[in-house]
């Protein structure tokens, strides 16, 4: 008999061989109780590694923490001042501007411009928030909520863009939330559609990355 | 079904890359400097990243003393947060880091690793039922490398290329390592 598979057993549980590797240890797998029965306890373990549990400290650690973060009990607010330097580039948000704009080729209208706080027109139909079933209700709830964190963040932050990030940033929000009312309204038609539905959800999220993005960029110097 | 004070670990490694909204508002506020948006993300990912630091080293304290530096350094860097992946995946990258260089420090000299450990180190089982609460006791007894492979790649999802990345070594001797612990740990329940 051949000699025992060593560490290709491992690679054989994980299903890492292929070809003539895979048909060698099979054969020898054929052949030899003793590598059987390690393949058997092997998988055995990586299936309780996989369901291992997550399991919280014994002891609240944030208080360390907060120490040396600097925030007294947890709850004191560091000052923009102290913010440190992001890695986001006008030309980024651009590229992701022109990637969104690909969901919805030629849109024109608009929704708000947040930055500025004033509503714009629209080229789609408003659907008003009430107007949509109650599971696409349940669903914009939670981003609603912290879309509006992040718009309230950036009108604080408004006068530490530049002329240009603002631009850039209200338009790409121009097209995210031409294609949130479009969603919005054909799901008001066909509020079962499992493509509308997850192509709300999708636009919902892309909505807040750039928000949270837009949140994050570094002042202008 | 979980044992009672635990939460179940989400699946590994498929967090969508917008994540959860509010948590994404959290981010956001924490980066700008609001500490009690960064406490509420670490109660929401404390247990995930204790348990990941707790299987990587050894003992309940070092555990704790190195998921405070993970969420520390995760408070500094939360600038480089580019929101490519979620913020609970790149969390749990940079706790991969802090425990991985932990390991290194000088000042860690004096711990008790064993690179020549074998199986009959490990403690006994304690009874069949326990058996995923023995295989969390166990791991933290396996020599240093093969243990932190293991927890990386069985336990975390991590490739073989991911974690020759993260340590600085080769695929081969992840892959190595992978089945000496693995063997280590079978021996161990079957005793």
């Amino acid at each position: 008999m051949d000699e025992h598979l060593g560490e290709r057993l491992s690679a054989y549980v994980d299903g890492a061989l292929d070809g003539a590797a895979l048909a060698a240890a099979e054969a020898h797998l054929s052949a030899c109780a003793e590598c059987r029965d390690a393949v058997q306890g092997l998988r055995h373990v990586v299936a309780l590694a996989h369901a291992l549990d997550d399991r919280p400290p014994a002891r609240d650690l944030w208080h360390g923490i907060a120490e040396r973060i600097g925030a007294e009990g947890g709850a004191a607010v560091v000052p923009f001042a102290r913010r440190r330097r992001f890695a986001f580039s006008i030309p980024q948000l651009a590229a992701a501007g022109l990637a969104l704009s690909l969901l919805s080729a030629g849109a024109a209208g608009t929704a708000v411009h947040f930055l500025t706080g004033r509503a714009a027109p629209t080229g789609t139909a408003f659907v008003p928030f009430g107007a949509l079933p109650v599971h696409l209700t349940a669903m914009a709830t939670p981003y609603d909520t912290a879309i509006t964190e992040l718009e309230e963040i950036l009108a604080v932050r408004r006068g530490e863009f530049d002329s240009a990030t603002v631009r850039t940033v209200e338009a790409s929000l121009r097209v995210i939330d031409q294609a949130i009312a479009q969603a919005r309204a054909a799901l008001v038609r066909d509020p079962n559609n499992p493509y509308l539905n997850g192509h709300l959800r999708s636009t919902l999220d892309r909505k807040l990355d750039l928000l949270r993005r837009a949140a994050m960029l570094p002042k202008v110097s | 079904m979980p044992r009672e004070g635990l939460v179940s670990r989400p699946p590994m490694r498929i967090e969508s890359a917008a994540g959860d909204p509010s948590e994404a508002a959290d981010v956001a506020r924490a980066a700008a400097g609001d500490s009690s948006a960064f406490e509420r993300l670490y109660r929401r990912h404390a247990a995930r990243i204790h348990s990941l630091v707790r299987r990587m080293v050894e003992g309940e304290a070092d555990a704790n003393e190195v998921t405070q530096d993970a969420f520390v350094r995760a408070w500094e860097r939360l600038g480089t947060f580019r929101g490519e992946s979620s913020f609970g995946t790149w969390l749990h990258r940079l706790a991969v880091n802090v425990a991985l260089n932990w390991r290194k420090s000088a000042a860690r000299s004096r711990r008790r690793f064993d690179e020549e450990a074998t199986a009959e180190d490990l403690p006994g089982r304690r009874d069949a039922g326990a058996e995923r609460m023995d295989l969390d006791q166990a791991i933290g007894r396996l020599p240093p490398g093969a243990r932190q492979v293991f927890v990386l790649h069985d336990v975390e999802g991590f490739r073989h290329e991911e974690i020759a990345e993260l340590m600085g070594v080769t695929a081969g001797t992840s892959k190595a390592q992978l089945h000496r612990a693995r063997m280590l740990l079978r021996d161990h329940l079957e005793r």
